[in-house]
């Protein structure tokens, strides 16, 4: 039965599409945006693609390592956790460098915090497990202050999205929150009144930008395609509105050894 | 109070009606208010009920997975998109130790902080959860000064009570609620009352109008005469007909008081003449009854010649004539005068005829008698002589007086005619002496004696006047032995008139 859709496809010259997964945290919400991309990136490909959006990282990854999708964009920590089982495919490129920061943010409101420590008995807002710059980073920096971070703030949450910590935090429900420094940057762009009563009180050393990574089992033909049109975006007019509209300045190929530091926090943090 | 009471109806029934309309217009919204203010409690209580229900069943999951965010998702969400109500409402959700969880104003109640850690209002809430709530949902107005409560436990699959939702909502109060009201009823009310308040002006207006009516001729009694003042007409029966009624039969009792009183102010006035005209009578009558005796006496014994006889004879009746004007003018007719003869008639034409020849005015006579007729003699005589007297007088230069004396239906009818000016219409009543006998009026004293002695004889006077024509007519019934119809005025008085209508005088003939 298999084998006989795949023969009417072939006579059909039609192959299967090419499914791509990601989460909000990409600020892809918009649908006209995904359409846009995924039209583009079929004219290249020859082929069908279809964006399949989910609310969080650990859905994509999970769905990619079950190969229900072929290419995720993802965080640098299920990357890291899963890199065994996934493929680097490219690296998104922000204001030149593949490279972003996790950002510690606070209400407007509070012009007292300084840094993490001042935030010791308050509440916390995480994105979410998955998350480097959303979990990992204040993690880290904890036990590096020789905090528990377990007992360091009286009460944490997961707000699930990168988003939703700017909202939990605008909204004071939470004191403090750590998310994506890029997130914030592009909210603060596209929607200013979104981070507005917001504060951003410490920003992160550099890690690896969230890359995009391919299931082990992908064709390599199709890795370097997909690999390739990204790349080519950056000179591309409408590659560039739609880097423009995601704001990245590009794709790069990308190397593991970009996400080293957060497969030592991870270590860290799991050794601890 | 003196001052409204004091204020004419032409005010006081309008702004009576506008007064009724404002109070009505108040108690009608004043009703709504209040009806409102409990419809407004009672759904409050209902949606409080209803939300804490549905928010309880959702909320109870991400308490049991501690999921702040979710749970904070889940409880603002109604407030949300409900900006008439975000800044009433406040949605808590407890721990099970009654701390806060989450809320949907988090600056407020921030997460793990007390109840009334920040807001001491909700203190006896604070205390009312920890000892004597008994955990099932309820609906309180009490716990929290100024807002309405409703608490809802979230229990677990298992049954324990993991948490309490708390919805809480400022509670309008009935001044509040009356405000609000007033401001949405304020705008329709005015609108109503622009167009209720003319309207009610004028229909006050035209309810006090009869009124006023009735007033206007209440004032003239008493200041005018009561002929001259309208009597009221009324036919509705309500009271203000009822009043126009007795209005108007005031009006007529005074009409016949001034009546009698102008006749009797009149028959005193005669009566002072009459003292007069008796003394000038007796003066008259002594020396009138030595020249009638000596003239009978000369007619008797001397045998004068026929043209002294009839000399003697014309001063005979001339001389009886005085004395019955005089015996007219005293109300003293004797029934005991002489017949009537066709040579009465004659001599008044006799009389008369000078004095047309001065005014230029021909006299156009007829007489029907031939014989003499059981009539007193003198009193027709002196209706025949005023009623010539005062046609000539009236009757233009070269113009005819038409005379007809005639026997017709039992009765004796004269008519005399004239083509002068026409008598006024509120002339004609009094003419002959009616109810307001003026006998003083100038130049109507003769008429007013034809009037009289008409009257006496059981007759009827009546006068036609138009412009060129203006006819006297007297009808005087022959006693019911000389004839064989009984008293003409005792038949249909229209039986006569028509009689006397289808028999022309001369001027008719002549026209």
């Amino acid at each position: 039965m298999l084998l006989a859709g795949a023969a009417a496809r072939v006579a059909a010259n039609v192959r299967p599409a090419l499914r791509i997964g990601l989460t909000p945290v990409t600020l892809v919400e918009s649908r006209g945006l995904l359409a846009d991309w995924a039209r583009y990136m079929s004219d290249r490909l020859h082929r069908p693609v279809e964006f399949v959006v989910r609310q969080t990282y650990h859905e994509v990854t999970q769905l990619l390592l079950a190969e229900a999708l072929d290419i995720g964009w993802i965080c640098g920590l299920p990357y890291v956790r899963n890199k065994g089982h996934l493929r680097l495919l490219a690296t998104p490129q922000y204001e030149g460098k593949p490279l972003y920061r996790s950002y510690l943010i606070v209400p407007a409101a509070d012009h007292k915090t300084t840094s993490l420590a001042d935030l010791k008995g308050g509440v916390f807002a995480y994105v979410s497990p998955d998350s480097n710059s959303g979990w990992l980073v204040p993690q880290v920096d904890l036990r590096r202050m020789g905090q528990d971070p377990k007992k360091f703030f009286r009460k944490t949450f997961f707000a699930g999205d990168h988003s939703d910590v700017v909202d939990a935090v605008a909204n004071s429900l939470a004191d403090g929150g750590a998310m994506d420094g890029h997130i914030w940057e592009t909210l603060r762009r596209f929607r200013p009144e979104a981070v507005r009563n917001t504060r951003v009180v410490a920003k992160s050393a550099e890690y690896g930008f969230p890359p995009i990574v391919a299931r082990a089992s992908l064709p390599v033909d199709d890795v370097v395609a997909v690999r390739r049109v990204l790349q080519e975006m950056s000179a591309d007019p409408k590659g560039m509105a739609l880097l423009d509209a995601l704001n990245l300045s590009g794709f790069a190929a990308g190397s593991p050894h970009l996400y080293q530091g957060i497969e030592d926090n991870l270590r860290l943090v799991i050794g601890g | 109070m003196t001052v409204l009471s004091n204020l004419s109806f032409r005010y006081k029934a309008p702004f009576s009606l506008a007064a009724a309309i404002l109070l009505t217009a108040a108690a009608v919204s004043g009703w709504l208010t209040f009806q409102d203010f409990q419809d407004n409690r009672r759904d409050v209580r209902e949606q409080a009920s209803r939300l804490g229900a549905t928010l309880a069943y959702s909320i109870k999951h991400t308490l049991i997975h501690d999921d702040v965010w979710q749970t904070y998702q889940i409880i603002r969400s109604p407030a949300m998109g409900m900006a008439d109500v975000a800044d009433d409402e406040e949605l808590l959700v407890l721990d099970a130790a009654n701390r806060i969880y989450c809320s949907s104003r988090p600056r407020r109640f921030p997460v793990q902080s007390e109840l009334a850690a920040d807001d001491a209002r909700y203190g006896p809430l604070q205390q009312y959860l920890a000892r004597s709530w008994s955990g099932d949902a309820r609906f309180r107005d009490d716990l929290v000064p100024g807002r309405l409560v409703q608490m809802v436990p979230v229990n677990s699959e298992a049954g324990g009570r993991i948490g309490t939702l708390i919805i809480s909502r400022r509670a309008q109060t009935l001044a509040q609620s009356l405000r609000d009201s007033a401001m949405h009823v304020l705008l329709p009310t005015t609108i109503l009352m622009a167009v209720m308040l003319p309207v009610g002006w004028m229909w006050g207006r035209q309810l006090a109008a009869p009124i006023r009516y009735l007033v206007g001729i209440v004032e003239r009694v008493g200041r005018d005469p009561a002929a001259e003042i309208e009597i009221p007409q009324a036919t509705q029966q309500d009271e203000v007909g009822l009043l126009a009624r007795r209005c108007g039969d005031m009006i007529q009792q005074l009409r016949v008081k001034e009546t009698l009183e102008k006749q009797l102010l009149a028959s005193e006035r005669l009566n002072a003449i009459g003292l007069v005209s008796s003394g000038i009578a007796h003066e008259i009558n002594n020396p009138l009854g030595g020249m009638l005796n000596a003239i009978d006496t000369h007619l008797r014994f001397r045998s004068p010649d026929d043209a002294a006889k009839k000399t003697l004879s014309f001063l005979q009746r001339g001389l009886h004539q005085i004395q019955a004007a005089m015996a007219a003018l005293l109300m003293e007719m004797r029934t005991e005068s002489r017949e009537l003869s066709p040579e009465d008639l004659e001599d008044i034409r006799l009389l008369v005829g000078h004095q047309a020849e001065d005014e230029g005015v021909s006299i156009d006579w007829r007489n029907a008698l031939s014989g003499p007729l059981p009539l007193p003699a003198a009193p027709i005589r002196q209706i025949m002589l005023n009623l010539l007297l005062n046609a000539i007088k009236a009757a233009p230069s070269g113009s005819v007086v038409n005379a007809r004396v005639e026997v017709m239906s039992g009765a004796l009818i004269v008519t005399v005619a004239n083509r002068g000016e026409p008598i006024p219409k509120v002339c004609l009543d009094r003419l002959f002496g009616g109810k307001d006998l003026n006998p003083e009026q100038p130049g109507r004293l003769g008429l007013w004696v034809v009037g009289q002695l008409t009257r006496s004889l059981k007759g009827e006077v009546s006068v036609e006047s138009v412009p060129g024509n203006t006819t006297f007519t007297v009808i005087i019934p022959l006693p019911a032995a000389t004839t064989a119809s009984a008293n003409p005025l005792q038949q249909p008085r229209g039986a006569v008139t028509d009689a006397v209508r289808r028999h022309p005088t001369e001027s008719d003939e002549e026209s």
